[in-house]
């Protein structure tokens, strides 16, 4: 009975590890090229230069870090320490060999991680792997720009291992990894050896900025809950929650810097209808928002003091 | 029968089509294994100045150049016995310590006592009372280690539930004279005191800060095997610091085909008093033949103050053999 | 051809995976033994590369005599030919004095000091003996990022017996330009520990073979230790000047001598921006403002590639570069200089 068990495994053993090791080739070479080929396809290097800088040279000043690409329309994930300073041009620079400016569509301070828009329709996104099943233990590859040592835009990659799931208070859980993270990685993606999105990489705790074996990453799964209020548009009205419907959202308060006072939209008026959808209740306008992204006209309907009034509004990135 | 085969394909062909894969559940494994006998210890210290380490070799734990900690710490420890006996690296209670609380994986805090202290190994025991038995891991071989094995480092330093894993491999066996092994796992705080498993999950080992010199992040972390600390445990078991043993004689540690000479001799030392002499060629020690100066060296670090031992030596033509009690460094 | 066996395999076993409690236990167990051997099978191919090769890697001490002090100092180095030539940095051993060899199992060995690539930070040294085991060399031409290498050495002095230390990482990088003094115009970039000490001593893939030297790694603010970011002069480079090397020449590095400014705008290639007078581009009538499209008939895309290929050439090496001068592609061909 024994020997059945053993025979079949050894078989299924010999079938598909052994091929690569009965022929003397090392199995995870395989994989791990492989994984580098496919991420470094959604990997971008990111300088963020100085306001009328047309060389791209290259100093100590100079700030620069790493990005992932999540969307073929050109949708950039990277943390916000690099891309906060303002009156600044973002670079991003993908393995192509093309360039792009990039704007940013939002930023959460929270977690330190911010949204890129570039204009680009053919990009290759990363897909993302599910971090909330990932134990310490696990292989993972970093995706970064160490020291700028590359100069021809491909990333540096380390391997190393997710050390620890950790929770700290006022966040969600992040991921501690013993790869080596430096300067210049920060931003970049952390994957699993397949290839699949585990996290972004923090610049936080870092006391110096080279590797400590301690470094953190943004798991996926809390990116990807982030990434809904990232990408969607910010209006700059406050509104309360109601669930009965009452023909439209109330607008109680309206941010005097929002787009929506640029617009002309005072507190008290109702809206009715966004964007060609008609909006029933606050909740729903919420859902309509979370459609368009920043930088996105959209066609407003207004109920003030029973009159109708159509108005556009320019939606801007979330603070 | 059928039934059976089709079940082991299914769960086969789930488990291990990537060899990435199967290494890395090959880690979860085994840190699911010695999870609970790492535990961590939280240190109230207060630092006291450090003195300066004058001789590489000699690295004292209080005094070791720049490594600076704070009042209070959380660190690793590793249970080395069911009756309440926990082992962790010394550095972790330099200074004046005050308190010392080993927190279970279950949440429960015991407080404890600190015993002796290794400062060639960099080790210190720890004594709690438990009412329940505590979770001894399994040891492994670690005298059967090689260059290349992979080991993982674990710790409890960050999170008293879960350990930190890291992994690495062997990088070299017998460093600072045979007293640790080198790894590539990230040692780090994280996990020093912690336990260094194979692929089993069998403690082969417990990670130590042996040098400051080499930082915590450079890809070179030190151990000390599981064969040499238990050996050190009944030493450990007394409190206070372990005494080394002095032989009072120096010599170089190249190779000795002939023996080796011993160029000086201490005067009042256990060697002066047994009759050596600067010139004498040492040729065994305790039966085990002395191929070189740095085979005495290992030898003489892994004894204590006041063990015997047997040399046989060559004067002119004559070969002698001497039995010995090794005596103590000499403050100075 | 894997993919359709794993669906065979979930769909045949599905419908008896709810078996008795006890099967799936055993099954379980088998499992982990299946992935536990899986694992060992791949640390056994760690072990045994190391093992083959792992004697081939040597501790060098060098002396320096600084104001007539002596300083002693040292570094690795790599057996290539079993007549006792040993191959290291020439950091390593710059101005020393003297110098010995560290080998497993014996005392120091005095070394001569053959050839000296000053600019591509290669030495090559010689010991008596014959029977020494050799590293072999491999093709650094055809390595992936993602690759697992193994790097060799004796950092921060550890080995008293002269056993080397051994990191494992992956390719980080390829083609990396590190300027400076020393050259390395087209290494490879690793994440495998290399600390202060390494410099000289190989670095392997997983098959043993010999892929680079270790010399140079990145530090940012503090002390000279790893930050999991070293650099590796090639074998490709190597093998170009090994030969002058062990017959005890000095050899000089192939140097164009022209001048780039990296834009932001895009061009087919790379344009000059200076041409250095008395250079070999010079002597071969390339002008300020041409663009270099190809050299020795690969594309060229960027300065850096085209760094890549020149600094890993001895100087007199002839080569043809095809250029584009206002519109009209033109063939050059030039022997290069060394930079004076």
């Amino acid at each position: 009975m024994k020997r059945v068990w053993f025979s079949w495994f050894s078989f299924l053993f010999c079938f598909f590890v052994s091929p690569l090791l009965a022929q003397g080739r090392f199995p995870l070479d395989l994989e791990y090229t492989a994984a580098v080929e496919r991420v470094s396809r959604s990997f971008v290097s990111i300088y963020v230069l100085p306001e009328g800088q047309k060389s791209l040279i290259l100093d100590r000043n100079t700030i620069y870090g790493a990005g992932v690409i999540i969307d073929r329309n050109g949708l950039i994930l990277t943390c916000s320490r690099l891309v906060e300073k303002s009156r600044h041009t973002i670079y991003v620079f993908p393995t192509t060999g093309e360039r792009f400016q990039a704007k940013i569509l939002g930023i959460n301070r929270q977690y330190g991680v911010a949204l890129l828009k570039v204009a680009a329709s053919n990009l290759t996104p990363i897909s993302f792997a599910d971090s909330r099943k990932v134990l310490a233990g696990k292989l993972s590859l970093k995706f970064g720009n160490a020291f700028q040592t590359s100069k021809d835009f491909t990333p540096s990659v380390s391997v190393g291992t997710v050390s620890g799931v950790v929770r700290f208070p006022s966040l969600g859980p992040l991921l501690r990894t013993d790869a080596a993270v430096n300067q210049g990685d920060f931003g970049g993606p952390l994957t699993d050896s397949k290839g699949r999105l585990l996290g972004i990489l923090l610049p936080i705790w870092v006391s110096s900025r080279t590797n400590t074996y301690v470094s953190y990453a943004v798991p996926s799964h809390t990116l990807q809950k982030l990434l809904v209020d990232l990408k969607s548009g910010y209006l700059g009205i406050l509104m309360t929650v109601e669930e009965t419907k009452r023909g439209g959202a109330l607008i109680e308060e309206v941010d005097p810097a929002g787009p929506a006072a640029k617009a002309g939209i005072l507190r008290g008026d109702i809206i009715v209808e966004f964007g060609g959808v008609s909006i029933e209740s606050t909740a729903e306008l919420v859902r309509a928002l979370r459609k368009y992204m920043a930088g996105d006209r959209v066609q407003i309907l207004l109920r003030r003091r029973g009159e109708l009034f159509r108005t556009y509004v320019i939606l801007s990135r979330r603070k | 029968m059928l039934r059976k085969t089709y079940l082991l394909v299914f769960l086969f062909f789930s488990a291990s089509i990537f060899a990435n894969e199967a290494l890395e559940k090959a880690f979860q494994l085994a840190a699911q294994k010695v999870k609970n006998s790492v535990v961590q210890l939280q240190v109230e210290a207060v630092p006291i100045r450090p003195r300066r380490s004058f001789h590489f070799f000699r690295t004292n734990p209080r005094g070791s150049g720049d490594v600076r900690y704070l009042a209070r710490r959380t660190v690793s420890g590793l249970v080395v016995d069911a009756s309440g006996y926990i082992l962790t690296d010394a550095n972790h209670l330099a200074g004046k310590v005050r308190r010392v609380e080993v927190i279970l994986p279950s949440g429960k805090r015991l407080r404890a006592k600190v015993l002796g202290q290794d400062l060639r190994f960099n080790l210190a025991l720890l004594q709690v009372s438990s009412s329940k038995p505590l979770p001894v891991p399994s040891w492994g071989n670690s005298q059967n280690l090689k260059v290349g094995n992979f080991v993982l480092a674990i710790g409890k330093a960050y999170d008293y539930r879960s350990p930190s894993v890291s992994w690495g491999i062997v990088s070299a066996l017998d460093r600072f004279s045979g007293r640790c092994l080198q790894t590539d796992a990230p040692i780090s705080p994280a996990n020093t005191g912690g336990a260094l498993v194979n692929l089993e999950g069998k403690v082969v080992g417990i990670p130590v800060i042996m040098s400051t010199r080499v930082g915590v992040n450079s890809g070179i972390g030190f151990a000390i095997p599981t064969h040499i600390f238990q050996k050190l445990l009944p030493h450990l078991k007394k409190p206070g610091i372990v005494k080394p043993a002095f032989l009072g004689v120096s010599f170089s540690i190249g190779q000795a085909p002939q023996g080796v000479k011993l160029e000086t001799v201490v005067p009042n030392s256990a060697a002066q008093k047994a009759g050596l002499k600067p010139g004498d060629y040492l040729l065994t020690v305790n039966g085990q033949k002395l191929k070189s100066g740095l085979d005495l060296r290992k030898i003489l670090l892994n004894k204590v103050a006041g063990e015997e031992i047997t040399l046989t030596y060559r004067r002119g033509k004559e070969t002698h053999q001497i039995r010995l009690k090794l005596g103590q460094r000499p403050r100075s | 051809m894997r993919f359709p066996l794993v669906w065979l395999g979930v769909f045949l076993g599905l419908p008896f995976s709810f078996g008795s409690s006890s099967l799936l236990a055993q099954a379980k167990t088998q499992e982990r033994r299946a992935i536990l051997e899986q694992a060992r099978a791949i640390e056994k191919f760690f072990i045994q590369t190391i093992e083959k090769v792992r004697p081939t890697v040597v501790v060098i001490r060098v002396e320096r005599k600084i104001g007539g002090i002596s300083r002693f100092g040292g570094g690795s180095g790599v057996f290539i030919d079993k007549n006792g030539y040993i191959l290291t940095n020439e950091h390593v051993i710059h101005q020393a004095s003297r110098i010995w060899v560290g080998v497993p199992g014996k005392n120091l060995i005095p070394a001569k000091l053959l050839g000296v690539d000053k600019e591509g930070d290669l030495a090559v040294l010689k010991i008596p003996g014959k029977n020494w085991p050799v590293a072999q060399f491999g093709d650094s031409q055809n390595l992936k990022v993602g690759q697992w290498v193994l790097a060799m050495g004796n950092p921060f002095s550890l080995a008293e017996d002269f056993t080397c230390t051994v990191t494992k990482g992956i390719i980080s990088g390829l083609h990396r330009v590190q300027g400076g003094i020393k050259m390395y115009g087209d290494a490879i970039q690793t994440d495998a520990g290399i600390n202060p000490g390494n410099s000289g001593g190989p670095l392997f893939d997983m098959y043993g073979k010999l892929i680079g030297i270790n010399g140079r790694i990145s530090i940012r603010e503090g002390r000279r230790v790893n930050v999991g970011v070293g650099y590796a002069i090639p074998v490709h480079q190597i093998k170009n000047f090994i030969e002058p090397l062990k017959r005890g020449e000095n050899v000089r590095h192939a140097f164009l001598g022209v001048s780039f400014s990296p834009e932001l705008k895009k061009v087919k290639g790379v344009r000059i921006q200076q041409v250095l007078p008395n250079s070999s581009a010079a002597k071969a009538g390339l002008r300020p403002g041409d663009v270099i499209i190809r050299f020795q008939g690969q594309p060229i895309r960027s300065f850096t590639r085209l760094q890549n290929l020149i600094s890993v050439l001895p100087a007199g090496t002839k080569v043809t570069f095809t250029i584009l001068r206002n519109g009209v592609e033109r063939k050059i061909t030039v022997k290069l200089g060394y930079r004076r």
